[in-house]
């Protein structure tokens, strides 16, 4: 029996002499050989820019057509989420529109990281005149983006998970703004103030951090508001419900809740509902699906904050196309959320802007 | 598909050294053809390995090009990794279902100790197998003094170690993760990924554990029978606990090359290997029953599924039929085992199963 420590041992100081080995030789910038001048792609991104998409289109105009052999290729995410549908069908009818050749490649679920990474590689391996992205981790794909930037393909982030790489083009909302915006809500539906709850995505994701601390700025500007809970439903509706229902359990004079999206608001209002509070008890969603807007012309939502994924990949197909024809375009285009409620829900009846 | 001949079949020799006897229904069809046994999965695998490759390529120019070949290695690796730790845990007889928290685990402590303390990136490296190790020894110590069966075990373990990853950083990503460890783990050796050479190494020294120690024989012997290894000596509560540390450890590596791959620790990143790590050793052979599975047959399985995500991406199938194919794979393939040791169909035609795994 002696010799399974001994197994064990040897494993071991393999497993690091490989590593030690690669540590000393490994060359660092993907497969030798491989040229890594970054192109004049980078000049003509102002990464200190910060433009509203409507400001874009007026100074850039339509896009020029592209070669005929032009290809577009869209890494999304899950299909099974219904926002990234969205924005996929923004990105595909601003394509056919424009007549250019376009590929959508999606994955598996939320907590697929890497298998996004595989597809993101696939997809440059075939040849993509263009990579627009929604990465899942926000520094997941900076590899393929190095890569594709190095290679003068133009790199475009939609929605969430805003990168740091020089050259890349992110079209999407602020969700700092997204969760102050949730906040002055609340504050103004409560001028006498109250108890507030938040309900929070998943941990990991840069969209549940960055609308929890918009929100939290923005209840800062409003001080007869108080946070009393904040808890992580991790983007279920089933685990929303259960929270908010022990929420108000514990806090029955909750004056309003702030769910980071639509789906765990459904769970937050199924508590509400349940304590005979519907109506009573503000509560703000997040990104304005098509169900949310049932629910708010229903009365059992008071407002969602809606973004405009339709137009984010649209946008994309632009601000890629822009790119080839050599004009400049901002490190960020700006496609603002806005509140939806019951007094402008009817301008949006079906879909999402 | 017709069968004999195939004279891929040097461990016979192996199962005559197992000091346990094989399990008790493992001689049971079809009458013995000494010298031209045959293993149809095994045989079975390495086909459909290259029918798929082939026909990927035949559908799509870019399938078979070296970038691409590169990609489908690299994008298993992970797989194949964590894999090769299951595969010792399937030949027990066992089940280890806290890889994926794991990984996850070991990728978040690893990068917060490079990132927030300095730590330097080797050391941090081997703070992370350590803490790979002793997750799964726990799960070992569980499952052999608390005699838990290990579904339970690991299930528990499971939602502990995704907490624990959880609770390091509060559920935030650590980013940032320094360009050295990444170069340790994603970079290039003469053109071959380290992730690609790494499972190399692994799987060889796994091939060797596994086919010439005592310790390899051990494990094949508690998974054939547990009370004839014990009754011939073999002391069953350390090798499981073994076993179970040594799949602790592959899967906190597998978290490793997860980080230096997406250039973060995410705290639930090891989470989809579950279920793939263990089809990948189900693909190739290892049976939950325990006693048998194959490090070459685990590398193909993952190889596999590698090939059918990227293959099926070139070829723009939308996910969700790429997990039904996943689906049909691993049924097919197991189906395949099944029939290889008396399935009703082939049984007329059956040959004597070969127990013992061919690596």
């Amino acid at each position: 029996m002696t010799r399974i420590p001994r197994a064990a041992t040897q494993l071991f100081a393999a497993t690091a002499a490989v590593a030690m080995l690669a540590a000393c030789s490994a060359t660092p910038d993907g497969p030798a050989g491989q040229p890594s001048q970054s192109g004049d792609l980078v000049s003509l991104v102002d990464a200190a820019a910060k433009t509203p998409i409507k400001d874009v289109k007026a100074s850039l105009g339509e896009p020029a057509a592209p070669a005929a052999d032009t290809k577009l290729c869209y890494i999304t995410r899950t299909l099974s989420n219904e926002f990234w549908g969205f924005e996929r069908d923004g990105f595909e009818a601003e394509a056919k529109r424009l007549g250019v050749n376009y590929q959508t490649f999606d994955v598996t679920d939320e907590s697929s990281i890497t298998e996004q990474l595989d597809k993101a590689k696939s997809a440059a391996n075939q040849g993509c005149s263009a990579l627009l992205a929604s990465p899942i981790s926000a520094t997941g794909l900076d590899t393929v983006f190095t890569d594709a930037l190095a290679q003068n393909v133009p790199v475009v982030i939609l929605n969430d998970a805003k990168g740091n790489i020089p050259g890349s083009v992110y079209v999407g909302p602020d969700a700092l703004t997204i969760g102050e915006t949730a906040a002055d809500y609340i504050a103004s539906k409560l001028p006498e103030g109250g108890k507030v709850a938040m309900i929070e995505g998943d941990p990991g994701s840069s969209n549940a951090l960055n609308r929890g601390e918009g929100f939290k700025n923005g209840l800062a500007k409003h001080p007869n508001l108080e946070l009393v809970a904040s808890q992580t439903a991790k983007w279920d509706q089933t685990r929303a419900q259960e929270i908010a229902t022990a929420m108000l359990t514990a806090n029955p004079d909750i004056k309003a809740f702030y769910s980071q999206n639509d789906g765990m608001a459904f769970g937050v209002a199924a508590a509400i509902a349940a304590k005979n509070l519907t109506g009573k008890v503000v509560l703000v969603g997040t990104d304005g699906i098509p169900q949310a807007k049932k629910e708010i012309q229903a009365g059992n939502m008071t407002a969602t904050v809606s973004e405009q994924p339709v137009t984010e990949g649209a946008s994309g197909v632009d601000a890629a196309l822009w790119l080839m024809a050599g004009k400049e375009v901002p490190a960020w285009i700006d496609v603002p959320a806005f509140i939806i409620d019951s007094e402008n829900v009817g301008e949006y009846p079906t879909g999402m802007p | 598909m017709s069968q004999p001949t195939l004279p891929k079949n040097e461990p016979a020799q192996d199962s005559r050294t197992t000091p346990a006897a094989p399990r008790p229904g493992a001689s049971i069809p079809g009458k013995l053809h000494k010298g031209r046994t045959l293993n149809l999965q095994a045989f079975g695998i390495y086909m459909a390995a290259v029918i798929i490759f082939l026909i990927f390529g035949l559908l799509n120019p870019n399938f078979l090009t070296s970038g691409n070949l590169r990609d489908i290695a690299v994008s298993a690796s992970v797989n194949a990794i964590i894999g090769l730790g299951i595969t010792f845990v399937i030949i027990t007889g066992g089940i280890d279902l806290a890889v994926g928290s794991i990984a996850s685990f070991v990728g978040i402590v690893t990068a917060t100790l490079m990132v927030n303390a300095g730590t330097s990136p080797f050391l941090a490296l081997l703070a992370g197998i350590a803490l790979g190790l002793v997750c799964g020894a726990i799960n070992g110590l569980l499952i052999t003094k608390l005699k838990l069966p290990p579904f339970i075990a690991t299930l528990g373990t499971m939602s502990i170690y995704q907490g624990f990853a959880y609770v390091v950083t509060n559920g935030r990503p650590v980013y940032n993760v320094p360009k050295d460890f990444v170069f340790m783990l994603n970079s290039y050796v003469g053109g071959i990924p380290v992730a690609v050479i790494l499972v190399a190494v692994l799987a060889i020294l796994c091939w060797l554990l596994l086919r010439r120690t005592v310790f390899g024989q051990n494990v094949i012997a508690t998974g054939g029978s547990e009370e004839t290894a014990w009754l011939s000596g073999v002391r069953v509560d350390r090798v499981k606990i073994a076993v179970y540390a040594l799949s602790g450890v592959l899967a906190g590596v597998g978290g490793l090359v997860i980080v230096a791959r997406i250039n973060a620790a995410q705290t639930d990143a090891g989470s989809p290997y579950l279920l793939t790590a263990i089809a990948a050793a189900v693909i190739g052979g290892a049976n939950l029953m325990g006693g048998e599975g194959r490090i070459a047959g685990t590398l193909v399985g993952a190889l596999i599924l590698g090939a059918l995500t990227n293959g099926l991406v070139l070829l723009n199938v939308p996910s969700f039929y790429e997990q039904i194919v996943t689906g049909l794979v691993v049924v097919i393939a197991v189906a395949l085992d099944q029939g290889s040791k008396g399935w009703p169909l082939l049984k007329k035609r059956k040959s004597e199963p070969q127990k013992e795994a061919t690596a």
